[in-house]
C-alpha cells in the first residue's frame, strides 16, 4: 500500500517535472517573444521592454532598399527552393515507394545524408565548386543549395503521405482506363494533398530560415534576409533586425498555422 | 473469350503463378478457388494487367493483351476492398470509367442511372463512398466496374469482407446481375461454398498451379488430386491396401475388405491406395438395424461396406452435427444431421460412402523457372523517378563534396588559391602539424560533446511531456517545438544575445530583483556558445524523439501500470527502450550540427575560442588557404560520418535511423 509520504513525494516530483518542462517551453519560446517586442520600440537602441510604442522602425524599414532587396531575395529563393524540392521530394518518394532493392537503403540514406553534414562544409564545397563555372552568389546556386536541405523533408513528408494512400484506387482508376498520369491527378493528388503542401510549406520555410549556406553562398545581390541581418548583427544592434525578425517569425507562425489547420500539428511535428 | 496459356508469374525467386493455362468461355461464370497464397489472385491481376508476367500469353476475345497496360484491355476488376474513390460521390465513381472512355456526358448520366438501378442504389448517387455500409460499397463498386460494359468483369474476393448472412444474400444478387447482363466473368475466392454456389466452372489453384478446372460437380465427385479433396472440406483419409487388382478390392484397417467403385487400371495387388470417405456421405445406424436399404452414391459405384464403430465424439455444428467414430486403429468422421443423429452406443457407419481412390500425393512446390525480363518497364520508371533526386545530390553535393577532397588534396601557395593540378599532402600536414589546429579541434570536439547531453537530455524530458500531455498543453509543447525549428538561426542568436547578455533580460531581472550584484557573464564566453548552440539543436532533437515516441503503443504503457509500474518506472522501462531510436536520431544530429557550430561560436562565443567550422571559413575566405581549408573540412566530415556509422551501428537496424 502506498504510504502518504510516498504520495506526497510523488506529487512533488510531479510538480518538479512539470515545472522544468514549463521551464524549458518559456527558454523556448520567450526569447523569440522578446525579439518581437523589442521591435515595437520608438529609439534607436534596441530595448526591452519598450518604453514607448510605435511602428516607426516598419516604416524604416520599408524605406530601406537593402532590406526590401533582401525580403525579395528570400521569396524568390524560398519560392524557387519550394518548387525544386517538391519535384524532388515527391518524385523520390514515388520511386522508392515499390523499390525493395538492394540499393533502396543506399538511395534514402543518399536523400537525407545532406541534412547530416554542417551546413559550413556544403557551404564551402559549394562555393569552391560553383566558382569553378562563375555560379556563386546566384540565385540558382542558393535554390540548388537549399533543395539540399529541404529535399529530405518534402521527400520524408511525402514518404509517408504515399504510405497512408491506398494504391489500389489508383489501379481501379487505371482498370477503368486511366493512363498512369491521368490516375494520379484524379485519384492520388486529391488524397495527398495535404501532404503537398505541408511539404511545400515546409520547404519554403527551410529556405526562408536558411543562413550559413546563404552566408557562402550570397553576394550583394543575392542575400537573403537571414544574411542581412546577420550582417547587421555583426556590426550593432539595429531595430531594423528586430523588425525583419519579427518579420520572418510572423511569416513562420503563419505557415505553421496553415500547415497545423491542414494536417494537424501532431503530424506536423513528426512528418517532417 | 479469356484464353491463359502458360502463364507464369514470379516475384523475384518466388514463383507466384506456375504455367497456367485455361479458357473462359463467352458468358461463362467462372470461379477460382484456392487457399490464399495459392496464386489464385495473381492470375486475376495479370488479366486485368498489373503484374506482368514471367512467360506465356494473355488473349481476350481473340487480340493478345500480354503485354497492354491496365487502362487498354476491355476487362473491368472488382477489387477485394473495393478501392471506391473516396474524394468522389457515388455518381462519380461509377461514371469515372466512362468519362476516362470520352463518353458524352448525357450518354455517361443514362449509362450511370441504369447502373446504380442494376445494383439498387439508384437512391444513394450523391452519397460519398464513406457514407456506405460494405454491402453497398460493394455494389457500387460492381456498378463501377460494369459501367464500361467490359467484356471480361473480374472479381478480386469481392465479398470477403462482409458478415456471412450479407455475403450470402450478395451471392445470389451477383448471380442475378450476371443472369441479366451476360458478361463473362472470372471470380477468384477461398470460400468454397462461394465457389460452388456461384461458379458454372471452378479452378482449383495450389502453390501457383491450376489443378483442376471442371463443373462443381466434378471437381467435387472426381478431384484431381488429394489437395483438392482434402480442400473441398474436412474428409476421411483412409490408407488401403490393393488385395486383389481385380475389381479392384481393398482392404481397409477396419477389417473389411470391399470391392472399390473405381477404374483399377494400373494398379497391382499390394498397392498402397489412399481411399476418401467423405463424412456427408457416410450413412450410419445402430448396429441392429443394418439392413438392405443402402443405396449407390457417388461414381456410380457399387462397393457396399459395414463397419462396426464407436461413437467416440458428439459436436453439434448448428445445422449439422459431426460425429467421431473410431473403427479399429482408425478414426472416421461423419455428418449426418440433426434429426438423424443416433445417440451413444455401438453403430455400424455403413457404405454409402463414395471410395475414391486420391490420383497422387499432396502437390509439392517442385524446381521452378524463374525468368525475369518483363521487370524491365517497371525498373526503367523507377529510375526516372529517382533521377531527379540523384542528379540533385549528385551535382550539388556529391561531386562539390569530391572536388573539395581534391582540392585538400592541392597543393598549398601564399596569395593565391591553390596550385591547379598539383597534388600534395600539405594540407593534411598542416591540419596534422599545427598546434593551433589542435587547440581548435578539441575545443570543438568538447563543445559538440556537451552540447549533444545535454540537447539529449533536454529532449527526451521535453518529448516524453508532450507526449504524455493532453489537449492544449501537448499542442502548446508541440507547436513551440515546431516554431523554434523552423525560426532562422540568425532570429535565435539575436534573442540569446537580448536575454542572456550583461545588459540582457535575464541579467536586468536578476539584478534588479536583488537576486546578483554583478550581471552574469553568459555570452562573448564559450557558455554563450553553448547556450546558443543548445537554442539551434534542441527543436530537431525534441522532434526527433517524439516522433518515435507518438508510435508507442498506449495499450503497453496501460500494460506496464497494470502489472504495478508507477511513473518513473514506466518511463525506464517502457518508453526510454522504445525511444532509443530517436534519441539515437537526436544525438547524431546534435553532434553533427554542433560539431559543424559556425555562427552561434561567432556571435556570442568568445572571440579567442573557435570552432573548426570558423577556422574553415577564416582559411578559405581571409587566408585564401584553400587546400588546408578543404582539409580541414574533410577531416570535420570524416569526424560527422564516424559518428553517424556508430549511431548506425549502435542501433543495430540502420534502417530505423534512416527512416
Amino acid at each position: 500500500m502506498n504510504s502518504l509520504a510516498e504520495i506526497e513525494r510523488r506529487t512533488i516530483r510531479g510538480w518538479l517535472f512539470r515545472g522544468l518542462i514549463a521551464t524549458l517551453f518559456c527558454l523556448l519560446v520567450l526569447p523569440l517573444g522578446i525579439v518581437v517586442a523589442t521591435a515595437f520600440d520608438a529609439s534607436s537602441a534596441v530595448v526591452f521592454p519598450p518604453t514607448e510604442l510605435s511602428g516607426r522602425w516598419f516604416g524604416e524599414l520599408l524605406a530601406s532598399p537593402t532590406w526590401l532587396r533582401s525580403l525579395l531575395n528570400s521569396l524568390v529563393v524560398a519560392t524557387g527552393t519550394s518548387a525544386l524540392s517538391m519535384l524532388v521530394g515527391t518524385t523520390a518518394a514515388l520511386g522508392l515507394r515499390r523499390y525493395g532493392g538492394r540499393f533502396r537503403g543506399a538511395l534514402v540514406g543518399l536523400a537525407l545524408l545532406p541534412l547530416l553534414v554542417p551546413g559550413v562544409v556544403i557551404g564551402v564545397s559549394l562555393l569552391t565548386f560553383f566558382s569553378v563555372f562563375g555560379l556563386q552568389q546566384s540565385y540558382l546556386a542558393l535554390v540548388l543549395a537549399h533543395s539540399l536541405w529541404a529535399t529530405p523533408l518534402t521527400f520524408s513528408v511525402m514518404q509517408s503521405s504515399f504510405a497512408r494512400f491506398d494504391w489500389r484506387r489508383h489501379e481501379a482508376a487505371r482498370d477503368l482506363g486511366a493512363s498512369r498520369l491521368v490516375a494520379f491527378r484524379a485519384v492520388v493528388v486529391p488524397e495527398v494533398r495535404t501532404g503537398l503542401v505541408v511539404a511545400a510549406l515546409v520547404a519554403f520555410i527551410v529556405s526562408l530560415q536558411e543562413f550559413v549556406m546563404a552566408l557562402f553562398l550570397s553576394g550583394p545581390d543575392t542575400r537573403t534576409v537571414p544574411v542581412q541581418a546577420w550582417n547587421s548583427l555583426r556590426q550593432s544592434l539595429d531595430p531594423l533586425v528586430s523588425v525583419v525578425s519579427t518579420i520572418l517569425l510572423a511569416a513562420v507562425v503563419l505557415l505553421v498555422l496553415v500547415g497545423t489547420a491542414l494536417a494537424g500539428i501532431e503530424r506536423l511535428a513528426t512528418d517532417a | 473469350m479469356l484464353e491463359l496459356d502458360g502463364l507464369t508469374v514470379t516475384y523475384g525467386d518466388l514463383t507466384a503463378v506456375d504455367d497456367v493455362s485455361f479458357t473462359v468461355a463467352e458468358g461463362e461464370f467462372c470461379c477460382l478457388l484456392g487457399p490464399s497464397g495459392s496464386g489464385k489472385s495473381t492470375v486475376l491481376r495479370a488479366v486485368s494487367g498489373f503484374e506482368t508476367p514471367a512467360a506465356g500469353r494473355i488473349r481476350l476475345d481473340g487480340a493478345d493483351v500480354t503485354e497492354r497496360p491496365p487502362n487498354e484491355r476491355d476487362c473491368s476488376m472488382v477489387f477485394q476492398d473495393w478501392a471506391l474513390f473516396p474524394y468522389r460521390s457515388v455518381r462519380e465513381n461509377v461514371e469515372f470509367g466512362l468519362k476516362m472512355d470520352g463518353v458524352p456526358a448525357t450518354e455517361r448520366d443514362a449509362r450511370t442511372d441504369e447502373m446504380l438501378e442494376l445494383v439498387e442504389m439508384a437512391g444513394y448517387g450523391d452519397s460519398r463512398p464513406a457514407q456506405l455500409s460494405g454491402g453497398q460499397k460493394q455494389r457500387v463498386a460492381l456498378a463501377r466496374s460494369l459501367a464500361l460494359d467490359p467484356d471480361l468483369l473480374l472479381l478480386d474476393e469481392p465479398l470477403s469482407n462482409l458478415d456471412r448472412r450479407l455475403r450470402e444474400t450478395m451471392q445470389l444478387e451477383l448471380k442475378r446481375i450476371h443472369d441479366r447482363v451476360g458478361t463473362t466473368m472470372l471470380y477468384v475466392t477461398h470460400d468454397q461454398d462461394e465457389a460452388f454456389t456461384l461458379g458454372e466452372r471452378l479452378g482449383v489453384m495450389n502453390d501457383g498451379r491450376l489443378v483442376q478446372l471442371d463443373a462443381p460437380e466434378t471437381v467435387y465427385d472426381d478431384p484431381a488430386d488429394r489437395f483438392v479433396e482434402s480442400f473441398l472440406g474436412t474428409t476421411n483419409f483412409v490408407d488401403c491396401r490393393v488385395v486383389d487388382e481385380r475389381g479392384p478390392t481393398l482392404g481397409t484397417p477396419f477389417g473389411v475388405d470391399f470391392e472399390a467403385p473405381i477404374d483399377g487400371a494400373g494398379l497391382a495387388t499390394g498397392d498402397a491406395v489412399v481411399v476418401s470417405l467423405r463424412p456427408e456421405r457416410l450413412s450410419f445406424a445402430p448396429a441392429g438395424r443394418v439392413g438392405a436399404d443402402s443405396q449407390a452414391v457417388g461414381d456410380g459405384g457399387e462397393a457396399t461396406v459395414s463397419v462396426t464403430t464407436r461413437v467416440e465424439e458428439t459436436v453439434y455444428r448448428g445445422s449439422d452435427v459431426r460425429i467421431r467414430l473410431s473403427a479399429g486403429e482408425t478414426t472416421l468422421f461423419v455428418e449426418p444431421s440433426v434429426a438423424s443423429a443416433p445417440a451413444d452406443g455401438p453403430v455400424r457407419a455403413e457404405r454409402g460412402a463414395v471410395l475414391r481412390r486420391v490420383r497422387g500425393p499432396m502437390s509439392l512446390s517442385d524446381a521452378r523457372r524463374t525468368r525475369a525480363f518483363a521487370a524491365l518497364p517497371a525498373r526503367w520508371r523507377t529510375v526516372a523517378l529517382l533521377a531527379p533526386l540523384l542528379i540533385l545530390d549528385g551535382v550539388v553535393f556529391l561531386v562539390p563534396m569530391g572536388y573539395l577532397f581534391r582540392l585538400s588534396l592541392a597543393e598549398r601557395t601564399t596569395g593565391g588559391a591553390f596550385v591547379e593540378g598539383s597534388w600534395s599532402l600539405s594540407g593534411y600536414e598542416y591540419v596534422a602539424e599545427t598546434p593551433l589546429v589542435h587547440e581548435i579541434f578539441a575545443f570543438t570536439m568538447g563543445f559538440a560533446v556537451l552540447v549533444t547531453a545535454l540537447a539529449v537530455a533536454v529532449a527526451v524530458a521535453y518529448a516524453y511531456a508532450a507526449w504524455r500531455a493532453t489537449g492544449w498543453w501537448r499542442t502548446a509543447l508541440l507547436a513551440g517545438a515546431v516554431l523554434s525549428l523552423f525560426t532562422t538561426i540568425v532570429v535565435k542568436l539575436f534573442a540569446v544575445v537580448l536575454v542572456f547578455s550583461p545588459r540582457g533580460v535575464l541579467n536586468d531581472l536578476l539584478v534588479g530583483a536583488g537576486v546578483l550584484t554583478e550581471p552574469l557573464l553568459l555570452v562573448d564566453n564559450p557558455v554563450g556558445a553553448v547556450i546558443a548552440q543548445l537554442y539551434i539543436v534542441v527543436p530537431y532533437a525534441v522532434l526527433a524523439v517524439y516522433a518515435v515516441l507518438s508510435t508507442l503503443d498506449d495499450h503497453l504503457v496501460e500494460a506496464a501500470r497494470d502489472l504495478g509500474a508507477d511513473g518513473p518506472a514506466v518511463f525506464r522501462e517502457v518508453v526510454v527502450p522504445h525511444a532509443r531510436p530517436g534519441v539515437a536520431v537526436a544525438a547524431v544530429i546534435s553532434f553533427t550540427w554542433s560539431v559543424g557550430a559556425y555562427p552561434a561560436p561567432l556571435l556570442v562565443g568568445s572571440g579567442s575560442e573557435q570552432t573548426n567550422a570558423i577556422l574553415v571559413s577564416q582559411l578559405l575566405l581571409a587566408e585564401f588557404d584553400w587546400p588546408a581549408a578543404a582539409a580541414l573540412a574533410v577531416v570535420t566530415v570524416a569526424v560527422v560520418l564516424a559518428a553517424l556509422l556508430a549511431g548506425l551501428w549502435r542501433l543495430d537496424d540502420g534502417g530505423e535511423l534512416l527512416g
